[in-house]
């Protein structure tokens, strides 16, 4: 069972792992991001970085997306992505989800900052509000205890929508 | 209610505060910053060590776990700490009693908001000296760089004097009204001390066990509890003994499996 | 925003290697790309990161060798969610949990053996990280071969815990500022701390910061206080 899905590019990191493993009780990390599972360096090391007792897999978008529709209901799984494009990839290829955290994208030249953990390029932009569109809310929230903030909202206050 | 000395003392509290604080962030995170340190610190400092001891342990509790992940800014349990304890120990110069001690943890609540604030706003005018360093031209890079750092340092430091120079004022005001306040109250906050180390002892169980009733806190409670009551051992034996016994219970759980 | 931190430290060395100011400023420019993780374990990626520059200084770098910004891209993350749950989320505890135990019975230099625990593991560690960091090249795999921090993490956390339970187990031995006036035997005051702790849990479960569970306790206590139960 999926109970959280994220957005965040760098995936598997401090706040996924003591803030929303522990707020969630998640047993599973399911990270789909085709860069990462080509790279068995980066996989082995993001598999080997977490605590004990929590299960981590990672795959190629297409790949996780049909382990998530085959997966049991025993398992509690958060699942990571590394940008809304990815996401609307995997919304399109049928998985089905009801809201987004927005966790980090983080700014590199030829972004624009609309919030402190928020950057975006014109791609990013066309994909969220793709997600917007299909009625999943998407909240812009790093940690368990920090204030949730409607994408929606940042979009109007910076006259993107 | 402020002469001389209280101002002195508030403006002493804002600098040594400041520098204390400098610890959370770039230089050098040896925990000094920590409420177990930096209150017992300040209460010494103000001539009421034990104030600060009781305090800085009971916020340590509170805010341990609500942690600097990622560029989270969490509740800056430091100011929290340090202003609690100035409160206490300019309100009640010969020893703060149990009221009092209570009242301030509860007051030190109020300062979390504030300090989130500040936290914030000093980070994102600091990412934006790199963002400054990021534009400069030529061989200025290196230079602008070395004077963002060390403009970084300096706008930490004087967030938290200014931090302290404001609360420190209001936190006395609201003590001199706790003090003429009914008995009642004053009764609900020597209970309120009373319960806090459960809250404490709560939030961080709840971080930390992975079921609802752990195993390893039933060892360390079941082990003490013999151990003070067979054996009459001193508390500071049985703290150790506690931890050789979670030791032991994680060899048995690794053997086991 | 570690990002000014780590291209600071970095000064220094890329002045000494890179003598042409042009080539100096492009590696400078680099390094000061968006940079996160968990600050101790940055001294780990600043070794690697040093020992690679050095390497394509002095043209030893191999044409299939990564780069410093891919290593630094690709450990940062996970580096992160390593240092942040063994760090803050496991030696912190353990210290402050002890050093409030040793509080709670009236010892007075409990800060100091905070002080002394925590940073006994820590300045070791990010000496040893530094270096190691150098010396392998940046081989995270290595390096987690060598110190098992999600062990230590476990066992840390199983200990914090346990001194938890004593400090429950020993609350009519607490200091006179916790002393409550029950006139009830230890065994019954501990069971009912355990009990108590037990059921803030689980409605700490629900979810919350913990300021409001602060405010809600000192309201509880009012009601108590003007119910005339205390």
């Amino acid at each position: 069972m999926v109970l959280f899905v994220r957005i965040d590019d760098r995936l598997i990191h401090g706040q996924v792992v003591e803030g929303w493993v522990n707020y969630l009780k998640a047993t599973r990390i399911l990270v789909a991001d085709d860069r990462v599972a080509a790279n068995a360096l980066q996989r082995s090391i993001m598999e080997i970085a977490v605590p004990q007792g929590l299960k981590v897999t990672i795959g190629g978008i297409d790949e996780i997306c049909s382990q998530v529709r085959a997966a049991g209901e025993n398992e509690r799984a958060i699942l990571l992505f590394s940008n809304p494009t990815d996401v609307l990839q995997a919304l399109k290829s049928g998985l089905l989800c009801q809201s987004i955290n927005l966790g980090g994208m983080h700014y590199v030249p030829g972004k624009r900052k609309l919030r402190d953990v928020l950057s975006v390029d014109d791609a990013d932009i066309a994909s969220l509000r793709a997600i917007l569109a299909r009625g999943i809310a998407v909240c812009i929230q790093s940690v368990p205890n920090e204030k949730p903030l409607q994408l929606a909202k940042v979009f109007e206050a910076c006259s993107l929508s | 209610m402020f002469d001389l000395h209280m101002v002195l003392a508030i403006t002493g509290v804002a600098l040594v505060g400041g520098l204390i604080g400098l610890d959370r962030t770039a230089a050098g995170q040896f925990m000094i910053s920590q409420p177990i340190v930096a209150a017992p610190l300040a209460g010494w400092l103000l001539g009421d060590a034990t104030a600060g001891l009781i305090i800085g342990a009971m916020l340590e509790l509170i805010w341990v776990l609500d942690m600097p992940i990622g560029s989270f800014v969490p509740a800056n349990a430091t100011v929290s700490a340090v202003t609690a304890t100035a409160v206490a120990a300019l309100t009640s110069p010969g020893g703060a009693p149990r009221s009092v001690l209570g009242f301030c943890i509860l007051l030190s609540v109020g300062t979390v908001p504030f300090t989130m604030m500040a936290d914030t706003y000093v980070r994102t005018w600091n990412s934006r000296l790199l963002d400054a360093a990021h534009a400069a031209d030529g061989a200025d890079v290196a230079r602008s760089l070395s004077r963002a750092h060390l403009t970084g340092l300096l706008a930490f430091f004087l967030k938290s004097v200014v931090l302290y120079v404001l609360l420190l004022p209001a936190g006395l005001v609201a003590a001199a009204l706790f003090l003429r306040s009914p008995d009642r109250v004053r009764v609900s906050m020597e209970l309120f001390l009373m319960l806090l180390p459960l809250l404490g002892a709560a939030l961080v169980v709840r971080r930390l066990s992975i079921s609802a009733l752990d195993p390893f806190l039933l060892t360390g409670f079941i082990t003490a509890g013999l151990l003070a009551m067979v054996l009459h051992l001193h508390a500071v034996m049985i703290t150790l003994l506690t931890v050789v016994a979670g030791w032991l219970g994680v060899r048995y759980r690794e053997h086991r499996s | 925003m570690q990002s000014l931190g780590f291209s600071y430290a970095l000064l220094p060395v890329l002045k000494k290697l890179y003598p042409d100011r042009d080539e100096f400023e492009a590696r400078l420019r680099l390094h000061m790309e968006y940079f996160n993780t968990q600050p101790y374990l940055a001294s780990f990626i600043l070794g690697a990161v040093v020992r690679l520059e050095e390497d394509r200084a002095a043209g030893r770098a191999s044409l299939s060798a990564i780069d410093a910004a891919g290593l630094k891209a690709a450990l940062m993350a996970p580096l992160g969610a390593l240092g942040d749950s063994f760090f803050w989320g496991s030696l912190k505890p353990l210290a402050a949990v002890i050093a409030v135990a040793l509080v709670m019975t009236g010892v007075w230099w409990a800060p100091v053996l905070f002080l002394a625990l925590y940073n006994l593991w820590h300045v070791g560690l990010r000496l040893s990280l530094l270096f190691w960091g150098y010396g392998s090249s940046g081989d995270a795999m290595a390096l987690m071969e060598r110190y098992s921090f999600t062990k230590m993490a476990r066992l840390f956390k199983a200990i914090s815990l346990s001194v938890l339970g004593g400090i429950l187990a020993g609350i009519s031995g607490w200091r006179p500022e916790f002393a409550s006036n029950l006139p009830l035997p230890g065994p019954v005051m501990a069971g009912a701390a355990l009990a108590c702790t037990l059921i803030i849990v689980a409605v700490l479960r629900r979810g919350g910061s913990p300021i409001k569970f602060m405010l809600g306790l000192a309201l509880f206590c009012l009601a108590l206080a003007y119910a005339g139960v205390v």
